[in-house]
């Protein structure tokens, strides 16, 4: 075999590798994800309302305009987030998905049969914790076990007509996600 | 061996590596149809963008464009860049969609342009949903998507040039991977090309 040929050879080898090492950390290092995006809209820790588009781009790319978002990033080291949310009667999913975008919870509105919403993110050794002594005041809690250091959930609420877009917007606004210290009792 | 010869091999050989590993990494993360996704007459879905175990390039396709596909828990959505005829989508024409939706509790028809921004227009709206639509004595509803403005479920474009529609299934009864083929969703009929 020439040279040539060999060194054609181990690059197109080489090539397959890099092809494979481009592809598995585009995830982590892309700069243009879902959980950098949101950064733009205050969603450290918080709940926030994002835009609803009526042209232009929207605020996360291929959003669907008929639905209202809100999303919050958090992080549990600082204790579970608990997120509360008083919504509509009315079609809304909840996605909690982890940094890479992937969804790894979800709920809608049909299993809480018309309850206000109210969930606690926490990390498996605080999870056992909470479920052996449930503090008062959190008997109609959904429970999520997250084994991961953070995430960010997004929260989809049907708007059914423009007119009730406001009251739509206004129970988003109200809705909170933030760091419950209380829910582990040391 | 002539030492120049050498270091040419060399550069070759990482040009090529580079050039073959990247373009191709590039290539499959950029392409329209992603690996592992499902076509159902016009409309091409991406069931597993969202999941945890999704393939490679999946989760790099989902980390380079920054979207929030919908968790198949959630629903389904599926996109269109042609109509049924295998024709691009293009603002010049009137588009009849029409047919049966598999069962769903809400569905959302969205057209954005080819950018995927949504479109300017006299309507101030770009989308119907299930809950806007009047339905015929078959319970079906038969939308008209064009730039002139139409009587009836009318979704109102603003381009000359190609857009897409995204239909969203949300809260189906349906949640099974190999079920999507089997889904109904309706035809996308371009009836005045001027």
């Amino acid at each position: 075999m020439s040279r040539f040929a060999w060194w054609t050879a181990a690059g197109l080898l080489v090539g397959g590798l890099v092809h494979i090492a481009a592809i598995l950390t585009l995830p982590a290092a892309s700069t243009n994800d879902a959980w950098a995006r949101l950064s733009a809209f205050s969603t450290d820790g918080r709940l926030a309302r994002l835009p609803r588009a009526v042209n232009g781009p929207p605020a996360l790319p291929l959003m669907d305009p008929a639905m209202a978002h809100a999303a919050c990033r958090f992080r549990l080291d600082q204790g579970p987030v608990r997120i509360r949310a008083k919504l509509p009667d009315q079609y809304w999913g909840l996605a909690v998905h982890d940094r890479r975008g992937a969804v790894r919870w979800s709920i809608n509105d049909r299993a809480l049969d018309n309850r206000p919403l109210d969930m606690l993110i926490a990390a498996p050794e605080h999870v056992a914790a909470i479920r052996e002594a449930l503090p008062p005041g959190l008997d109609g809690l959904v429970l999520v076990d997250w084994p991961h250091e953070d995430g960010f959930i997004v929260l989809r609420v049907l708007v059914p007509t423009e007119t009730a877009a406001a009251r739509v917007d206004a129970a988003l606004d109200a809705a909170t996600c933030a760091v419950d210290k209380d829910a582990v009792k040391p | 061996m002539n030492r120049w010869r050498h270091i040419g091999l060399i550069t070759w050989a990482t040009l090529l590596a580079l050039g073959v590993g990247l373009g191709s990494a590039y290539l499959l993360v950029g392409q329209t149809e992603p690996l592992g996704s499902v076509r159902v007459g016009a409309w091409r879905a991406w069931p597993d963008a969202a999941a945890a175990d999704a393939n490679p390039y999946s989760r790099a396709m989902v980390a380079r464009t920054g979207t929030l596909p919908l968790a198949q828990g959630e629903g389904f959505e599926f996109f269109a860049v042609d109509d049924s005829g295998g024709r691009a989508l293009s603002g010049t024409c009137l588009y009849r969609i029409a047919g049966p939706i598999s069962t769903t509790r809400i569905w959302t028809l969205v057209a954005y342009d080819a950018a995927g921004r949504l479109m300017a227009n006299a309507a101030g709206r770009s989308f119907i949903t299930s809950r806007l639509v009047t339905r015929g004595h078959d319970g079906e509803a038969e939308i008209v998507v064009s730039a002139a403005p139409m009587p009836g479920n009318w979704l109102p474009l603003a381009t000359e040039g190609r857009f897409m529609l995204a239909l969203r299934l949300y809260d189906t009864s349906l949640s099974m991977g190999d079920a999507i083929r089997d889904m109904k969703l309706p035809t996308i009929t371009a009836e005045a090309c001027p």
